[in-house]
């Protein structure tokens, strides 16, 4: 259970430092490297309760299936938003996401097409390690038996599915991670600005 | 560049002024001295305090404790769920 418990909390602050690096680059602050790994604990603290409860609702729908994409949006928005709560609170965060769930077509677009791109990364993957199975028996002429039910296995297999998630997420953190800021840049006007700032440059090339 | 817009309109906390911002929060036509720009944004004294305000907040221990029994129960309840996800999906395949 403790083992469960650190293993996740890394994985977290992982996610946390890597939405936090995405939101600075965009927009366009300059830290110090050190500076990017402080998460303020707040946000910190706000993320790990919305993704327990985002995961509470993955498992707890894992085996129908259906609701699947609705959850993985929840689960991209609850990492997505979390630099937006400032102050510890229960009930904001989800205020939060709900108020991001206005264009949901584009949110489960983007869950179809990470879902599309996971399901190459896992067929690459798998295919990759048959193809070099297959090289070292056939090519150098050994053989190898116990390799092949290893590889064959559902552990082997369940292994490669979560290598492909690691392979797809940052990609789909950082799709979420803008969505959000698109969002965001449209209520605050801040879209306003950077095509002021566009125009701006173009008088002056 | 914004200011052209408001050439006819006036500040809302001085309507003797000329308008030359619009508070991007409640959508207020201000004057020079009403608007702040913070991260290249307009704002109006109003919407202005109320930002810093809550940035200034901070989360109480009550806050602090509360979201450590939440947390606590969620993550006992996810991690059963986990096993239990876990073990079906085993019988299923």
């Amino acid at each position: 259970m403790l083992g469960i418990l650190l293993a996740y909390l890394l994985a977290l602050y992982g996610r946390a430092v890597f939405i936090r690096a995405c939101n600075l680059r965009l927009r366009s602050v300059s830290l110090r490297p050190s500076a990017i790994w402080r998460v303020p604990l707040a946000q910190a603290a706000t993320y790990l309760y919305t993704s327990l409860i985002t995961l509470v609702l993955f498992y707890s729908f894992a085996l129908t299936f259906l609701a699947i994409p609705m959850v993985l949006v929840l689960i991209g928005l609850s990492a997505a938003t979390y630099p937006f709560n400032e102050r510890l609170d229960l009930i904001r965060p989800f205020k939060e996401i709900w108020q991001s769930l206005t264009q949901l077509k584009i949110l489960l677009a983007v869950s179809f097409v990470f879902s599309v791109a996971l399901l190459l990364a896992f067929v690459n993957l798998n295919a990759a390690f048959q193809f070099s199975l297959g090289l070292v028996s056939e090519v150098a002429g050994l053989d190898m038996p116990a390799w092949e039910r290893i590889f064959s296995g559902n552990h082997f297999k369940l292994l490669v599915f979560a290598g492909a998630c690691m392979a797809v997420e940052p990609f789909w953190l950082a799709a979420n991670v803008v969505y959000i800021r698109k969002l965001k840049a449209k209520h605050s006007g801040e879209d306003m600005r950077l095509w002021f700032d566009l125009i701006h440059a173009g008088r002056a090339s | 560049m914004v200011k052209a817009g408001f050439q006819n309109q006036y500040c809302a906390n001085h309507p003797d002024r000329a308008g030359s911002a619009l508070c991007m929060t409640c959508r207020k036509i201000v004057c020079q001295e009403c608007a702040t720009q913070w991260d290249g944004i307009n704002y109006c004294v109003a919407c202005l305090a109320l930002r810093r305000d809550a940035s200034r907040e901070s989360s109480t221990a009550l806050q602090w404790v509360l979201w450590a029994a939440v947390v606590l129960g969620l993550f006992f309840v996810a991690s059963h769920l986990i096993v239990w996800t876990g073990v079906n999906f085993a019988r299923m395949f």
